[in-house]
């Protein structure tokens, strides 16, 4: 009996110790999972305009205009003519204000090289006024229609990996270009923003940029099809548990190392020590 | 228990989190088990063993000597079997290479040859021929040789720059319609597809070992381990506007090789 | 009862009795770290059983179908029979996805253990005579095992491990004299030859499992011929050793760490999930993913295929290309160091006794230093296997991480090794129980200490 209760409480310590590296790696895992960035707070507060006034200002062109030269025009010029922190947005059209402003790629408070997709700083009426502002300022392509329910998600998967993957990963979570630019994650990516983007060729600003695929490249139908299949990253079959971030052998190995073997080296060292009551 | 739900578990087709689960259970459980019971219900010890040296007594190497050395005579004696024997085990080493060669294809000129030909028209994965109209400026495709779309020595990328401001290479200036760019897909370091394009600054990038090539300049490379530039294929537009190669690469494509020919355009 | 008439019989065709009373009684160490080694054999068992369970389901040919199985988003897309076997085993053998995860995660413990193991064995000294030659069944053991990986990591035929075979080709090619040969003649043909997943399968589970079978009974032959080495200690002499018998206690507590790390595999197979190729698409000569690593067991490899610098040697129509010296030069050096390396201590260090008590690391600081040394080189190409990764993660430019990782790779091994020998030196000489506890003091008085230290060594190696 005596020896029983030994081995209950010899057995206390390495059971918790183990538990609770498979518990903070199971946190760690968590938080790979989960690489998609926290939201940053809006640059810029719009609730300065209560959404009760808005209405009152007038047309929806109106309110865009009002937004524009408030947020835009330090950069833009206020007849959108463009200035030396930012490009002319005459003609660039809808497609290309829709996706900057619902990735929050724009506003920013400075130029950035690559700013990252974010949270919209601004609710979906504003975006819509802004949007419909600059595309009266000239002819530009229009916002894509997407369907992705019309897509085929096995052609969706083959385009993908053709085109898609080699910058942005087979599982959509994104990697590195040359000299400190990036192919963002796509895990937050609406269908409308990855048609818009391939395109318009990404948001690069003056460097980087992603190419343009075009209706003779990829159709519109194919771009249906390739929506569908980042909608589906975006939420994959991960039959085998906990994904560790969808990076790949690299994650592995670290879990091999820090989780498997040091929970075994744990579990021999439990083993290879005399307990207490045998100590000689 | 645990083993139990693991039968019943599969009996229903299994799912893979619960499996998982019930071995580490049903395994833990008889490991912890095992542990406890042989830390603290068996004989502990310590026990002494004693070892002897790894060495062999003198006499027993000395008897050794003898057995061997003495049939060694013998076999020495003989001088001509020896040779035969030799020479047999010979043979048949030479004899071993032929199945070995069967292994493979002799390498030949294929490294040095890809599937296009003069006059070959660009199609995309799926067959269909590009024709001039098909990409815009700053896109990119992967085509292949007419014919020939599982020809993976054959892979190019084809790049649409503006031909405003680009400047070909002496030599090539006719290689590129309408800002129009082919070159080998397949990196002349360690031969992954070098797939990945920016289009505003002109590099194309190799995502295996981070070589950079410079679209402009002759697809040279500009960092990374990668040593030659992609070798570019002279493309033209025929009458109908499909863009056609004028000819196969001029160089052989992908990662080098000891006889590739060494003195490549540097 | 019946088991002494089972005994009995077994006895009467054998006369195994007096073998086994030996055997049985035959004492191990306690130490724990003489289990790193068990936790490999073990992962091997787990790698046998789980690996054979998988052999029935895959089908190791590279003809074109079109998928139509249960994974939706790939249906009508067109992959290798193999690509489509292993979605089978995924996704519609029962159990198959719990195996084949804990056959991966097997294959990486099963190489992490060796390493760990021999790091144990390296800076103990315990590959000195008389287990040089054990130390060169485990060094080989280690070699196999990183090779066996690869080949497992590439038979699914996805993009990533299609571009881990286009990348071993692009390193056979680079061979001076015969690389187009050895090239074409291992894939059979130019890549992507058709034959290459078939020959794959046969050195996965017939060539390499013997191979590795085979000199794993062989180091645990030696050993149980030798006896263990141990620690030195009160009553410990080189002509005795000091633990547990085999029966009933070392077999209990053996028995129990092999369940133990069957459980722990268990559990990784069914919840972290491990190469989700399904996600990665079939393999496509013209296709490409980046991220793009090896298993970890080769980072080291991709690492200095990533930091080598753009040189190559060009003379007289004939090249040496860049990927032969980080992908072949430098895997021979360290292997052929790692087998020499019993050897050389013993040619350098005048030592060539019997030795069955172990050292601490503090007793041979130079050999300490030299293995941190090399440990710290191998971890920096490890690290610069994932320098994308490490780029996007610190968004900073690529090719500065592979520059900033290049310079350490040259200094700071260096520089750990200095570290490493004095403060070995310091222990050993303060006779302190922990490298905390080592007074600054000991640190500083090395010249005065050098001379009498000099002497001692000499004295002792003479002895």
């Amino acid at each position: 009996m005596r020896a029983v209760r030994r081995a209950v409480a010899d057995l206390a310590r390495p059971v918790l110790l183990t538990t609770m590296v498979t518990l903070a790696m199971v946190a760690f895992g968590r938080s790979f999972g989960s690489a998609a960035p926290t939201p940053n707070p809006p640059l810029i507060v719009p609730s300065t305009t209560p959404s009760g006034q808005t209405a009152s200002v007038g047309s929806q062109g109106q309110l865009g205009r009002l937004i524009y030269l408030r947020d835009c025009a330090w950069c833009h010029g206020n007849q959108a003519e463009g200035g030396d922190r930012g490009p002319a947005l005459i003609g660039v059209g809808a497609e290309s204000a829709d996706f900057m402003l619902t990735t929050g790629r724009m506003p920013i408070p400075q130029v950035e090289r690559q700013p990252p997709h974010r949270s919209p700083r601004y609710p979906p009426e504003q975006i819509d006024a802004l949007v419909a502002y600059i595309s009266s300022l000239g002819s530009g392509p229009a916002i894509p229609a997407v369907d992705p329910s019309a897509g085929n998600l096995g052609q969706g998967e083959d385009l993908y990996e053709e085109n898609c993957a080699a910058c942005h990963s087979s599982t959509g979570i994104g990697a590195a270009l040359t000299t400190g630019l990036e192919a963002p994650s796509l895990l937050r990516s609406t269908p409308v923003q990855v048609v818009e983007a391939m395109r318009l060729g990404g948001a690069g600003l003056r460097t980087g940029k992603m190419p343009k695929f075009g209706p003779d490249v990829i159709d519109d139908q194919q771009a249906n099809s390739i929506a569908r299949y980042v909608q589906y990253l975006q939420h994959p079959e991960d039959r085998g548990g906990q994904p560790l971030g969808r990076v790949g052998p690299v994650v592995d190995g670290f879990v091999t190392w820090v989780l498997a073997l040091a929970v075994l080296v744990l579990l021999i060292r439990w083993i290879g020590t005399r307990s207490r009551g045998n100590a000689t | 228990m645990a083993s139990i739900g693991l039968t019943v578990l599969y009996g229903f087709g299994g799912q893979p989190q619960i499996e998982g689960a019930l071995i580490f259970v049903a395994l833990g459980g008889i490991s912890l088990g095992l542990i406890l019971w042989g830390k603290h219900l068996m004989p502990q010890g310590p026990f002494v063993e004693e070892r002897e040296p790894m060495h062999s007594s003198p006499e027993e190497r000395e008897a050794f000597a003898l057995d061997f050395f003495q049939s060694e005579e013998g076999i020495k004696r003989r001088t001509f079997l020896g040779r035969a024997l030799l020479a047999a085990l010979g043979a048949l080493g030479v004899a071993a290479i032929f199945p070995i060669r069967s292994l493979g294809p002799a390498p030949g000129t294929s490294l040095f040859r890809t599937a296009w030909r003069k006059g070959s028209r660009l199609v995309r994965s799926d067959g269909t021929a590009v024709t001039a109209q098909d990409v815009q400026v700053g896109g990119l495709l992967t085509v292949f040789p007419e014919g020939h779309v599982d020809a993976a020595d054959s892979q190019t990328v084809l790049i649409r720059v503006d031909p405003n401001g680009f400047r070909p290479l002496p030599g090539r200036e006719s290689w590129s319609p309408e800002g129009y760019l082919a070159y080998s897909k397949i990196c002349t370091h360690a031969g992954c597809p070098v797939g990945l394009y920016e289009q505003a600054s002109n590099r194309l990038f190799c995502p295996c070992h981070q070589s950079v090539f410079d679209v402009l300049r002759g697809a040279e490379p500009t960092a990374g381990p990668a040593t030659r530039p992609l070798p570019q294929l002279p493309l033209e537009v025929d009458g109908s506007g499909y863009l056609r190669a004028q000819s196969d690469f001029d160089e052989p494509v992908g990662p080098g090789f000891w006889n590739d020919g060494g003195n490549r355009r540097p | 009862m019946i088991t002494k008439r089972i005994a009995r019989w077994f006895d009467d065709r054998l006369r195994a009795s007096s073998f086994a009373h030996h055997a049985l009684n035959k004492v191990f160490p306690d130490d724990w770290s003489f289990m790193l080694g068990e936790i490999a054999l073990y992962a091997f068992v787990v790698l046998v059983l789980t690996g054979t369970f998988l052999t029935f389901f895959f089908e190791p040919s590279s003809r074109q179908i079109v998928y139509h199985g249960s994974y939706a988003p790939l249906r009508g897309v067109s992959m290798s029979e193999a690509y489509a076997s292993v979605l089978r085993i995924s996704f519609d053998v029962r159990g198959g996805l719990v195996f084949r995860q804990m056959h991966h995660w097997a294959a990486d413990l099963f190489v992490a253990a060796i390493v760990a193991h021999m790091m144990r064995i390296f800076f103990t000294g315990a590959f000195r005579r008389p287990r040089e030659i054990n130390w060169i069944i485990g060094v080989t053991l280690l070699l196999l095992g990183i090779f066996n990986g690869f080949t497992g990591y590439s038979m699914p035929d996805d993009l990533l491990s299609g571009t881990g075979l286009r990348i071993a080709y692009s390193i056979a090619l680079s061979i001076p004299f015969a690389g187009t040969w050895i090239a074409f003649l291992v894939f059979g043909g130019e890549f992507p030859a058709q034959d290459i997943i078939r020959r794959l399968l046969i050195v996965h589970i017939m060539i390499m499992p013997a191979l590795l079978a085979g000199l794993i009974v062989a180091h645990l032959a030696i050993l149980w011929h030798q006896k263990h080495s141990q620690f030195p200690g009160p009553g410990r002499t080189e002509t005795n050793v000091v633990g547990s018998k085999l029966f009933p206690t070392y077999t209990a507590k053996s028995l129990g760490l092999f369940f133990g790390i069957t459980a722990v595999l268990g559990a990784m197979g069914g919840l972290l999930q491990i190469n989700p190729v399904w996600l990665y698409g079939p393999f496509k000569a013209q296709a490409v993913s980046s991220p793009a690593q090896p298993d970890w067991y080769l980072g080291w490899l991709e690492g200095a295929l990533r930091l080598f610098p753009s040189w190559e040697i060009r003379a007289f129509g004939h090249s040496i290309p860049n990927p032969f010296f980080p992908a072949v030069v430098l895997p021979t050096f360290t292997f052929g160091m790692l087998y020499a390396w019993p050897f050389l201590e013993a040619h350098f260090a005048a030592d060539r006794e019997e030795h069955q008590l172990l050292n601490r690391p503090r007793d041979h600081p130079l050999r300490t230093a030299i293995g941190t040394m090399a440990f710290t080189f191998y971890a920096l190409l490890l690290l610069a296997g994932s320098n994308d990764i490490i780029a996007k993660a610190l968004r900073v430019p690529v090719n500065g991480v592979t520059w900033v990782l290049r310079i350490l790779a040259l200094t700071l091994p260096v520089l750990v090794a200095l570290v490493a020998f004095r403060s070995m030196k310091a222990l050993r000489e303060s006779e302190a129980p922990g490298l905390l506890h080592v007074p600054w003091s000991a640190f500083r008085h090395r010249s005065q200490r050098a001379e009498s230290d000099r002497s001692k060594a000499e004295l002792g190696s003479r002895r």
